[in-house]
């Protein structure tokens, strides 16, 4: 199944501004979200920019990443900025509709 | 035995005809495929279904021909098949809507699931029942419950972990929970059915008859409490997450 463009979107800026390559800065993220209980298939704007503020800085530094920090702010800035294609509701996003 | 089978019949009766409506009128307006999946599910399975298979069983007394029972009975599990297949539908298209191995999963059961219907309208009911077309199709009806019990339940650890950081409303993680519960407890009461059918067991007074009361009622109620909380329940359970968190 493929990921959603928010993943892909954040792995790959990880993997340019960081000596990360691609499968090291994919993995860094699927853990990150994995710790939050998310999945990269579904991961929202919303969600992924919580996953930056509040676990993404402790993963980069861990795998010797030294600016971290300004890395994820940048990022954090673009994320917001960008338009991401419509992706399929998630099975959060079915549930609460359903419970009016 | 008997008092608590019929409580728990009508308390799916109503649930199933309640939230199958009020579903099917928010896929009026959304036109998105899971609640309208679920809402014919309850509308045609869980109620019309159910109540035909509740006047149409010989042991009910109802004073109805043989064959007009019998009709009765027929339509009843076909339709419950259908409203099976509907949970099919609606945890393929929520929970794996990309997944192609997903939609052919769901395709397949629900060919199963209405080739198995042959052994109803063909032979007796009471051979229909014992037939290994039916128990096969019975088998496969379970396994949708299964999977929707399974992911439910999967997704709700998930939210529980969002929850902790503020990603999740504390009511849909609840959600998830109660109708992987509703899902499981669906399970129970098609096994030990299919348990009752098979080993001919008719005293109301053996504990099959209790376990099916039990879970017969579990499943509506907590269907009920998913999609229709009182605000009680959901001043609990918003409490809960605050002390938590």
């Amino acid at each position: 199944m493929a990921d959603s463009p928010v993943f892909d979107f954040v792995s790959s800026f990880i993997e340019a501004g960081t000596s990360l390559d691609r499968l090291e800065s994919k993995g860094t993220v699927r853990l990150a979200l994995k710790q939050a209980g998310l999945e990269a298939r579904s991961v929202t704007v919303d969600q992924m920019a919580v996953i930056l503020e509040k676990i993404m800085t402790h993963e980069l530094t861990a795998r010797g990443v030294d600016d971290a920090e300004p890395l994820l702010a940048r990022l954090a800035s673009e994320l917001e900025t960008h338009v991401f294609e419509a992706q399929h509701d998630s099975p959060e996003t079915v549930f609460a509709r359903l419970g009016g | 035995m008997l008092l608590l089978l019929g409580i728990s019949s009508l308390v799916s009766l109503a649930a199933a005809l309640v939230l199958g409506i009020r579903l099917l009128r928010l896929a009026a307006r959304t036109r998105a495929m899971p609640e309208l999946a679920m809402g014919t599910g309850f509308v045609l399975g869980g109620f019309l279904g159910f109540f035909l298979i509740l006047v149409g069983n010989p042991a009910a007394g109802s004073g109805m021909s043989v064959p007009t029972s019998e009709l009765l009975f027929r339509i009843g599990i076909s339709l419950l098949g259908v409203g099976v297949s509907c949970t099919y539908v609606f945890v393929w298209q929520t929970f794996r809507p990309e997944s192609a191995t997903a939609r052919r999963l769901t395709f397949a059961a629900i060919a199963c699931i209405l080739g198995s219907l042959w052994a109803i309208w063909t032979g007796t009911v009471e051979e229909a029942l014992l037939s290994p077309l039916n128990i096969f199709g019975e088998i496969v009806r379970m396994a949708g419950m299964v999977w929707g019990c399974s992911e439910a339940l999967l997704y709700h650890v998930a939210m529980k972990r969002r929850l902790a950081l503020g990603l999740a409303d504390p009511l849909v993680t609840n959600r998830f929970l109660l109708w992987g519960i509703a899902m499981g407890a669906g399970v129970i009461t098609a096994f030990t059915g299919l348990y009752m059918t098979v080993s001919g067991l008719v005293d109301p007074n053996s504990w099959p008859y209790l376990v099916l009361g039990i879970f017969a009622t579990i499943s509506p109620a907590a269907q009920w409490l998913a999609f229709f909380p009182p605000s009680k329940y959901c001043d609990w359970i918003q409490g809960s997450a605050g002390e938590v968190g």
